[in-house]
């Protein structure tokens, strides 16, 4: 308690910091960390994550990584679960026949944090472009760059309307007017993310966004928008509580 | 031949499981655990005081202090 103590002062935090003295809790739910030796000073640790609770207390998400040195980013919860819409680092792009805004759930980031990526898009008037699964057409497409830096995961792609085209007597799945894209990313190791940093500590990760865009009547030239993300990378914090209040 | 296919389908769980990776904890729609936990003032919570009009995150961290 006095180390949660020690440390909610010193980070300025507000919300409730418990500890769990036996690792009580954490065995009762079965998210004991025994790959430790039950010797070890660190045994009974709970593998790190985060249970999503509705008003009831029932589960209603769960963010643990098999990795033990990777997170997920609070930001990163926040737009996935609760679809807040990053605010920080949104950089535009206007295309011929949309309009794109790229951002972060976070720009300052650590090593194994997972954070998410999000592209805004809002097509022209009367245009759409193909959703996944779609036959015969160009359906969009969100590639990352491969990069030592980071791990991309999969994109997570909304739900798609049906389209009727009339003149064709086709129903072909397509978005129209805004949607949202986001995908993961988990930063790699800090000795895999230092030679991609430049002078002032900030590295960049890069992708292409590939559509074709069509109205009722005429389909365009498909086209690539390139995008980049820009983090300030952060070190660990490595301050630790006075010497009396440290576990033997 | 029941035994048979009961091994098989004991087989099948296991690959799945081993593929998908370990699932940490209370399944999703399952009931978080209760308890009565000390917090950084000292102070005693449980989960239905922290359980606001929307919920809430708990999250599990292995120290303050490494």
């Amino acid at each position: 308690m006095a180390v949660l103590h020690n440390f909610a002062e010193r980070r300025g935090i507000h919300f409730p910091l418990l500890s769990d003295p036996d690792s009580k809790l954490i065995r009762e739910l079965g998210i004991l960390n025994e790959t430790l030796p039950k010797d070890s000073p660190f045994f009974g640790v709970p593998y790190p994550g985060s249970f999503v609770l509705d008003a009831q207390g029932v589960i209603t998400a769960k963010y643990f990584e098999d990795d033990f040195r990777e997170r997920y980013t609070s930001a990163d919860i926040l737009t996935r679960q609760f679809g807040v819409r990053p605010e920080a680092g949104r950089s535009e792009v206007e295309g011929k026949q949309l309009k794109l805004e790229a951002a972060a759930s976070n720009l300052v980031v650590a090593a194994g944090q997972t954070l998410s990526l999000t592209l805004d898009i809002e097509m022209k008037p009367n245009m759409h472009v193909y959703a996944p699964g779609v036959e015969g057409y160009i359906p969009i497409d969100w590639k990352m760059k491969e990069s030592d830096a980071m791990a991309a995961h999969a994109v997570s792609y909304p739900p798609s309307v049906k389209l009727h085209l009339a003149a064709i007597d086709e129903t072909v799945p397509v978005y129209r007017d805004h949607f949202q894209l986001t995908r993961d990313i988990t930063i790699g190791q800090d000795a895999k993310v230092r030679p991609a940093l430049d002078g002032s500590g900030k590295f960049t990760v890069e992708g292409t966004l590939r559509y074709q865009a069509c109205d009722d009547r005429v389909c365009y030239i498909p086209q690539e928008i390139p995008l980049k993300w820009t983090f300030q990378y952060a070190e660990f914090d490595k301050q630790r509580v006075p010497v009396e209040l440290r576990r033997k | 031949m029941r035994t048979i296919n009961r091994a098989w389908a004991l087989l099948f769980l296991l690959v799945c499981y081993s593929l998908l990776g370990r699932d940490y904890g209370p399944p999703v729609g399952g009931k978080m655990a209760g308890f009565e936990l000390p917090d950084q003032d000292g102070r005693l919570r449980n989960l239905s005081n922290l359980l606001g009009p929307k919920g809430a995150v708990i999250l599990f961290y292995r120290s303050a202090d490494w």
